[in-house]
């Protein structure tokens, strides 16, 4: 293997039995990244004949490495297991986990997506993209240990300062509000709109995390408008 | 504790003036809003404002048609400055992103553009959609012109009219006011079948008919027929309409003046009789109304309440609407 294809094997933490089989740079900034299975290694001199089911070339942008933009592209058996790969993603969505990972990081703080493109350089419509399958359910956050541990309440709204006024977001109505178990008697138009965007989106997500995403959005509106929302309000705390 | 809504002045209120009382307040430095015929709005200065091709109005004395007078309302807070900007369909996302964190927007689209399709379909999934009150309407023009006019919208500063991209005015209030977005909708969730659709679109063939496959069209005609009357979907309460546009007789298709949604339940309308409320009205720093309502009600000459403004080819409460009366108060702590 050439110095270069080491180099990235090594920055992308690709691990056997994968490997970086090709790598280019393109007008500077882009690099282009191969990542294959490797050649089977000849055992006593002798290479078994394998069936090789069929091949298929699946691309994502994943996290940048300075100002270089990075493209993976993984030609994989249709059978190969890619799911735990961070330099991978799933096949109808433009990022890897590495680049998911981060994403989801700035959602979680409340930045908006126009502020996403702009700190991580990506195009605006691949962002939509992901959040169309996130608030549609069809993405899930694949998480590490310590993401699980933050997703089931050790960790709650980073970005938002406690407020006697407004329960906390780990306080459990805003699960009863959002699965439709709470009922209130809502005056705000803007309320009655947004919970029923986020309680039809809430019935399609699976994934604890892009949940976790819908009640730190729920709450923050809350937060954000507690003067409007007095009437609201005084059921929530009467409870 | 809630607050108080702030009475409007006249001038906020808005009403149907002519060309030198609209080039005067122009030219004294207000905000304002203006609606007209395409011609009148041509003549205007630059300033302060931003506008929309419409000529029709309910005014203060009733509904009309005018093709001589404009519609013009000021902004009560211009401290800070509110911003005028346009937005394409490339920007138009980060519209409630840029508002000021304590005030309101007011947004005017362009009937049948790009911009107006994209707003309609995907304003629900905007950054900070809701959180910050948004308030606006669609351009249009005479009904008699539909086949050959194009709806404009303009932003006064640069004196640029456009018939691809919106215009947002973004106004900021004192610390001890907020803004407070509401609707009137005359129409409400018939007690008959539940309508569900395959795709979210301007048009359908297909829908689910409490659960059943069906041709929308043939529901229709088997229920009288009356488009008057739209499909409403509830909102946690808020009645939200998608008027029809017609019927294609030879594909079947049905057309609406805005998008059906696919995650949504709709019902044929029924009507509630008219609440208008003039201490409301009153009460209303921005409101604007359907052309459909000032159609199918009859409201040449006749009033809401205290409600006047453009009668326009969609309202903007948040998402767009349809058949429904938009307005806006202040409240103040």
């Amino acid at each position: 293997m050439n110095n270069e294809r080491h180099l990235w094997q090594t920055l992308l933490d690709v691990e056997a039995p994968w490997t970086v089989t090709d790598c280019k740079e393109n007008g500077g900034r882009r690099h282009d990244i191969w990542i294959g299975l490797e050649t089977p290694r000849p055992w006593l001199g002798i290479i078994r004949a394998r069936p090789v089911p069929g091949t298929r070339t699946l691309s994502w942008r994943h996290a940048n490495f300075g100002a270089w933009q990075i493209h993976i592209h993984v030609q994989a058996p249709g059978t190969a297991d890619l799911s735990r790969q961070p330099w991978a993603g799933e096949p109808d969505l433009p990022f890897t986990r590495a680049l998911n990972e981060r994403i989801f990081t700035f959602l979680r703080e409340g930045c908006s997506l126009q502020s996403i493109c702009t700190l991580l350089d990506l195009p605006i419509t691949e962002l939509w993209r992901l959040r169309y399958a996130m608030d549609s359910g069809r993405w899930g956050f694949d998480r590490s240990p310590a993401k699980c541990i933050a997703a089931h309440g050790s960790e709650t709204d980073a970005g938002a300062a406690a407020d006697p006024d407004v329960p906390d977001v780990a306080d459990p109505v805003w699960v009863a509000l959002l699965e439709g178990g709470r009922q209130l008697d809502i005056r705000v138009l803007g309320l009655k709109l947004l919970l029923t965007r986020l309680r039809a989106q809430f019935e399609m997500i699976s994934d604890v995390e892009v949940r976790t995403l819908k009640l730190q959005e729920l709450h923050r509106y809350f937060l954000k408008n507690k003067r409007l929302l007095a009437h609201e309000l005084s059921q929530i705390r009467s409870e | 504790m809630a607050g108080t809504p702030l009475e409007q002045s006249a001038s906020a209120h808005g009403s149907l003036l002519g060309l030198v009382e609209a080039a005067r307040r122009i030219e004294r430095g207000a905000f304002l809003t203006i609606a007209g015929d395409e011609d009148l709005l041509r003549q205007l200065p630059r300033g302060n404002w931003i506008g929309g091709t419409i000529p029709y109005f309910m005014a203060q004395d009733g509904g009309e048609m005018s093709r001589n007078r404009v519609f013009v309302s000021e902004i009560a807070h211009v401290s800070p400055v509110p911003r005028i900007r346009f937005h394409d369909v490339t920007s138009l996302d980060r519209i409630c992103v840029e508002a000021p964190d304590n005030g309101y927007s007011i947004l005017i689209i362009p009937a049948f553009s790009a911009v107006h399709s994209h707003y309609a379909r995907n304003a629900p999934g905007f950054d900070d959609m809701f959180v910050k009150p948004l308030v606006g309407w669609v351009s249009g023009c005479h009904l008699d012109d539909i086949e050959r006019a194009t709806p404009m919208v303009i932003n006064g500063q640069t004196g640029e009219f456009d018939s691809e991209r919106a215009v947002v005015m973004h106004v900021t209030l004192p610390d001890d006011c907020y803004a407070r977005v509401e609707i009137i909708n005359l129409l409400a969730q018939g007690r008959g079948d539940d309508i569900r659709f395959p795709e979210t679109g301007f048009s359908a063939r297909e829908c689910l008919v409490n659960g059943a496959p069906s041709l929308l069209a043939d529901y229709l005609e088997a229920h009288g027929g009356d488009l008057r009357l739209p499909l409403v979907a509830d909102y946690c309460g808020a009645m939200v309409n998608v008027s029809f546009k017609s019927i294609d007789a030879s594909t079947r298709r049905v057309d609406f003046y805005a998008p059906v949604f696919k995650d949504t339940t709709y019902r044929l309308a029924r009507r509630l009789p008219p609440t208008h409320s003039s201490a409301e009205g009153g009460h209303a720093a921005f409101s604007c109304n359907c052309i459909l309502n000032y159609v199918h009600d009859g409201l040449e000459g006749r009033r809401t309440g205290a409600f006047t403004g453009p009668m326009t080819f969609g309202e903007i409460a948040y998402l767009l609407l349809n058949q429904t009366l938009v307005y806006l108060v202040i409240d103040r702590m």
